[in-house]
């Protein structure tokens, strides 16, 4: 059964609502994803045993386990801890929000990290020598050398795992947030349509990816600008 | 020659069976499995409660050889339409818009709806819900019937089965929970529910609720036929009495007073 238009647009205001909060989700767990696989990294590089062990542990841990298995034990688990619920913590658990967040950015992590960790083993050891030896201290040479240097190497892996965060962020369905999926289904089982509204959602996603693969190659773009000269030089030409 | 004997055995058994299965329409049964007392699934997997009993009585009278499905509520009319079962036999209440896309049998079971939250804290009930957060199944008919005559004192949160309303009910994050009485009477007598008492009035409100729980067919199924008469004959001879007797002691949920 295919749905008439007329009762597809009386659902629009549910569907608008579930993009916002997918959009809301993959913004925070961008940030947060980032926040968390940045450190990490830098631990997964570093000279300590204790440090590199902690690292492989962590990746190892979110990047293996199920993203709905993590969601379940934050949301289930948590409010079972004794005490936890006087403590100012339970205005952060007692909402589904904050918990979906912090799941997903902790899977979201486990992937970067090992992404970022790899990017910055891989600068060359050339930009950096050449930096201490014109006397850059270690942290200048951190952030003004390797940084930028690891991040033209990892942009396109980075902008392939942005991408699965967007798809991730479904998984929040399961602990009562309605997300765009959530609300392509709700308005499934209410019509018994599950065409339209899921060709819908399915349309938006598609959108969201366009914007951030079109977004990741921009900052390519600025970052590597040597890349894309001879199609900068094509477009001179023309 | 034994072996000769053996294979003559076992060939007049496998006879046997399927001119069994030939006499026996095999079907597809979708029960949800976590709505206790109606249906739950047991430790080792298989399905208990009120409607698996009366279902299988069902398919016995009826001449059906009935599979359970297990299916998740929110999906389980969308499931029925493509066709992932024959019937759905899990407190599916009867209503208009589901009149539309599919056909019910005859009203069942009928049970009341109820509101329940935290020991003494819904004294007044119309002042006492006010802005508070109450966990229905999302998009069911307890889920809009909130929407209806709550709008903007209740906020609804919607879930997929009731151990989860009741792990959160729990856990505190929402404050009333909002169902069928006897599933809320089950979980209300659980170590789990002891905090935990009926708010307000008992609901019967046929125009949001539905008139009774019945099976659900695609349209047009002949089964329907064979179920109906199979729940008239399981009242008219008691057996009714002696399912409810066994799984809700002292209820009344006699559904006959709404057939037509």
């Amino acid at each position: 059964m295919i749905l008439d238009w007329e009762t597809f647009l009386t659902f629009v205001p549910l569907l608008v609502q579930g993009a916002v909060t997918t959009i809301e989700l993959t913004v925070l767990v961008t940030i947060f994803g980032f926040l968390i696989a940045l450190p990490v990294a830098l631990a997964r590089n570093s000279e300590s045993r204790a440090a590199r062990a902690f690292a492989r542990s962590f990746i190892f841990f979110f990047r293996g386990a199920p993203i709905l298995a993590v969601l379940f034990l934050l949301y289930y688990g948590l409010p079972q801890i004794p005490g936890i619920k006087d403590s100012f913590l339970w205005h952060l658990i007692a909402r589904p929000m904050p918990i979906a967040v912090l799941a997903l950015s902790l899977n979201s992590a486990g992937f970067l990290a090992e992404i970022f960790a790899l990017a910055l083993r891989n600068v060359a050891v050339g930009d950096i020598e050449a930096a201490r030896a014109f006397g850059f201290s270690r942290v200048q040479t951190f952030l003004r050398f390797a940084l930028p240097g690891a991040a033209r190497l990892c942009m396109r892996p980075y902008g392939n795992e942005l991408v699965f965060v967007l798809k991730g962020t479904a998984a929040v369905n399961f602990i009562t947030i309605t997300d765009l999926i959530g609300a392509a289904n709700q308005i499934y089982f209410n019509t018994f349509d599950p065409i339209t509204p899921l060709l819908v959602a399915g349309a938006i996603y598609l959108v969201f990816a366009l914007l951030i693969v079109t977004t990741v190659r921009y900052m390519e773009r600025k970052l590597s600008p040597w890349l894309f000269l001879k199609a900068a030089l094509k477009e001179a030409k023309a | 020659m034994p072996g000769l004997k053996h294979l003559a055995f076992a060939a007049a058994l496998l006879a046997a069976t399927s001119l069994q299965a030939l006499a026996q329409e095999k079907i597809k049964v979708a029960t949800e499995a976590s709505f206790p007392p109606f249906s739950k699934t047991e430790a080792d997997g298989s399905y208990s409660g009120f409607e698996i009993d009366l279902g299988n009585e069902v398919c016995k009278r009826a001449g059906l050889d009935c599979e359970w499905v297990k299916q998740d509520f929110d999906g389980m009319i969308a499931a029925l339409l493509a066709r992932k079962y024959n019937m759905v036999f899990s407190s599916m209440s009867i209503k208009p818009e589901r009149e539309k896309v599919a056909d019910f049998s005859i009203p069942y079971y009928a049970g009341k709806f109820v509101f329940y939250g935290k020991k003494g804290a819904f004294k007044d009930f119309a002042q006492d819900i006010k802005g508070k957060r109450v966990g229905v199944y999302a998009g069911a008919t307890q889920d809009q019937y909130v929407r209806k005559y709550h709008a903007g004192e209740l906020e609804p949160v919607g879930y997929e089965n009731a151990d989860q309303i009741h792990a959160d009910l729990v856990n505190g994050r929402i404050d009333l929970a909002f169902g069928e009485q006897m599933p809320a009477n089950e979980f209300l007598a659980s170590p789990a529910g002891a905090d935990f008492e009926v708010a307000g009035p008992v609901i019967d409100n046929p125009e949001v609720l539905g008139r009774g729980v019945g099976a659900m067919f695609a349209k047009g199924d002949p089964l329907k036929a064979k179920v109906d008469e199979a729940i008239r004959a399981i009242y008219a001879d008691g057996t009714f009495d002696k399912i409810e007797q066994k799984w809700v002691p002292g209820a009344d949920i006699r559904a006959d007073k709404l057939w037509q």
